[in-house]
């Protein structure tokens, strides 16, 4: 089945999540099942991601989940721990779309 | 040099300032032409009933300015569904024809989606907007768009509002004005030579400010850059599962599999290893200034540091972050007191433990506690300046051992009031700081202000 960008993204950030703090799980990843189900709708402050440290740890996290052409760009993306996360799945769409239609 | 340094701290906070503000608004739209489909991104304020009420046969959508109507056939019905983690979000995807492109000339579309209904509520609605179309030519507008939105830049420690009046009860019954002030804005890119050979994979330059009444509190300034290097302390096996697992199409990895990898990637207490390197000016604050007394000082340090992990039923949590060695070596940029002091050298270590409980609901009395305490072993190898309190001057040396303790208690109560919730906050510091050492004892609190504006939960 064809499976967009957006979804896609979504599935890494929560992965990335579930590694970087013990406040989100991945209940399956076949359908994608997350816990908290809203998790991309809350703040990186409400899941315990809310210092440079734990940030580090996501980013690196996200980093590891996609091609290493991405990981300086990601690595290098600042996050405000009160910003929601769906905006870092945003931008992680917006930067798989770009490596795509680079190719 | 003082008014270099803060001329830019004053720069960096103008930056700040300007942060970008994502504030909840009308639904938006996206539309992406990629090489074997195009993908439509739909995002709502609101939760959506799940699963999605609409169907393929409820979207219509028009390319602008040709009118051109997508035929309600390219769209591929099974992938018209909410996206994981989020009730604000659906995409479909619409196939790779002709009849599903937009016309030379064609940048925005509009669609219409009918049969929605949001959670909660009963009936339901249709929505129309426009959006922009990507391709090759302008995807980076895209990226650039999504990552400002982003990196709002952090002016504290817990940015968004923390506004506070604090009341300080220093040692010896002086009172008087303390704060203190954070700024960090991370390196959009790394040089690629720095980046290639693992020497970092982050960095940022940024401020910090300590400022207490003269004589036994904190005096203390910093400005300067980090480079940063995270290592997950996980198996090379577990994360490329992981990533097989997200990648599109990912069918061929059973779920149990990378379910397997995620729990062994979880099951490590220490989940990274980050070595910070960087160059800093410290300075101490004074009724003379910031920076009086200076020391330019190469730092690097490395520490080990937990994920959050859930205590108390889940509603509560702790992170530790453990620092068994660092290194400060520098010299003495000016201090017009004394000129004994010149090299400096010293070991640290340090550790640092955050506990938190958030209510259950939004409507407890007690809404959240956080506790956090650190503490900084510093021991000086070389001489350097100490503050002389009987003549205010900072003409003493030390060497030795330096302790450097703080610990935060902040509680948030009662109910929001309007776009903020009151909370109450103590910080207890005790201990010496560079660049000029003196015993500092303070205790304050005062009320803070929690921004609840972005906040979804």
């Amino acid at each position: 089945m064809a499976e967009t960008l957006a979804e896609v993204a979504a599935k890494k950030t929560c992965t990335a999540l579930a590694q970087a703090t013990g406040k989100v799980t991945v209940l399956s990843f076949d359908p994608f099942q997350v816990e908290p189900a809203n998790v991309l709708d809350l703040t990186f402050k409400a899941v315990a991601i809310n210092d440079d440290v734990a940030i580090s740890i996501f980013k690196k996290a996200v980093a590891n989940l996609v091609d290493q052409s991405l990981q300086r760009k990601i690595m290098g993306q600042g996050v405000d721990p009160s910003s929601r996360i769906i905006l870092f799945s945003n931008f992680l769409e917006a930067l798989l779309a770009e490596q795509e239609l680079e190719r | 040099m003082k008014k270099i340094a803060f001329s830019v701290l004053l720069c960096l906070t103008a930056v700040a300032q300007e942060a970008i503000k994502t504030t909840p608004g009308s639904p938006e739209t996206h539309l992406i032409i990629r090489h074997a489909q195009s993908d439509v991104i739909v995002d709502l304020t609101r939760d959506l009933e799940s699963p999605l009420t609409a169907t393929a046969s409820d979207i219509q959508i028009t390319f602008l300015p040709s009118g051109k109507l997508v035929p309600q056939s390219s769209i591929d019905p099974a992938s018209v569904k909410l996206v994981a983690g989020t009730a604000r979000k659906f995409a479909f995807v619409l196939n790779a024809e002709a009849a599903a492109l937009p016309e030379a000339g064609d940048r925005t579309y509009q669609i219409e989606v009918r049969n929605m209904a949001y959670a909660g509520m009963a009936g339901r609605v249709s929505l129309k907007t426009t959006g922009t179309i990507y391709d090759a030519s302008n995807i980076k507008s895209l990226v650039e768009a999504t990552a400002q939105a982003l990196s709002s830049a952090k002016t504290t420690d817990e940015k968004n509002l923390f506004a506070g009046l604090d009341l300080v009860v220093p040692n010896r019954g002086r009172a008087g004005a303390q704060g203190d002030f954070v700024f960090n804005q991370s390196f959009s890119s790394l040089p690629r030579k720095i980046s290639s050979v693992g020497f970092a994979d982050s960095g940022s330059f940024g401020a910090r400010l300590k400022k207490g009444p003269l004589g036994n509190d904190p005096q203390h300034f910093s400005l300067g850059f980090s480079l940063r290097k995270t290592v997950l302390l996980a198996s090379r096996a577990d994360l490329n599962t992981l990533r097989a697992a997200t990648d599109p199409g990912a069918a061929h990895v059973p779920s149990e599999d990378a379910l397997h990898a995620l729990s062994n990637v979880r099951s490590h207490f220490w989940r990274a290893f980050l070595v910070d390197y960087g160059a800093q000016m410290e300075g101490n604050v004074s009724d003379r200034g910031i920076g009086n007394t200076s020391n330019a000082i190469f730092d690097s340090r490395a520490q080990v540091a937990t994920a959050a992990t859930p205590i108390l039923s889940e509603r509560g949590y702790f992170t530790l972050r453990l620092m068994p060695a660092g290194f400060e070596t520098g010299h003495n940029v000016s201090n017009p007191d004394s000129s004994t002091t010149r090299a400096i050298s010293r070991y640290k270590a340090g550790a640092e433990l955050h506990l938190f409980y958030q209510s259950k609901t939004d409507k407890t009395f007690i809404n959240r506690v956080e506790l956090a305490g650190a503490s900084i072993y510093r021991r000086l190898f070389l001489t350097e300046a100490a503050f002389k309190a009987a003549t205010k001057t900072n003409v003493n040396t030390t060497r030795g051992d330096k302790l450097w303790t703080q610990v935060d208690f902040k509680v948030f109560v009662g109910p929001r009031m309007g776009k903020v919730r009151p909370g109450l906050k103590t910080t207890y510091q005790r201990g010496y700081l560079p660049p000029v050492f003196a015993r500092t004892r303070t205790f304050s609190y005062g009320l803070v202000f929690e921004s609840m504006e972005g906040q979804t939960n």
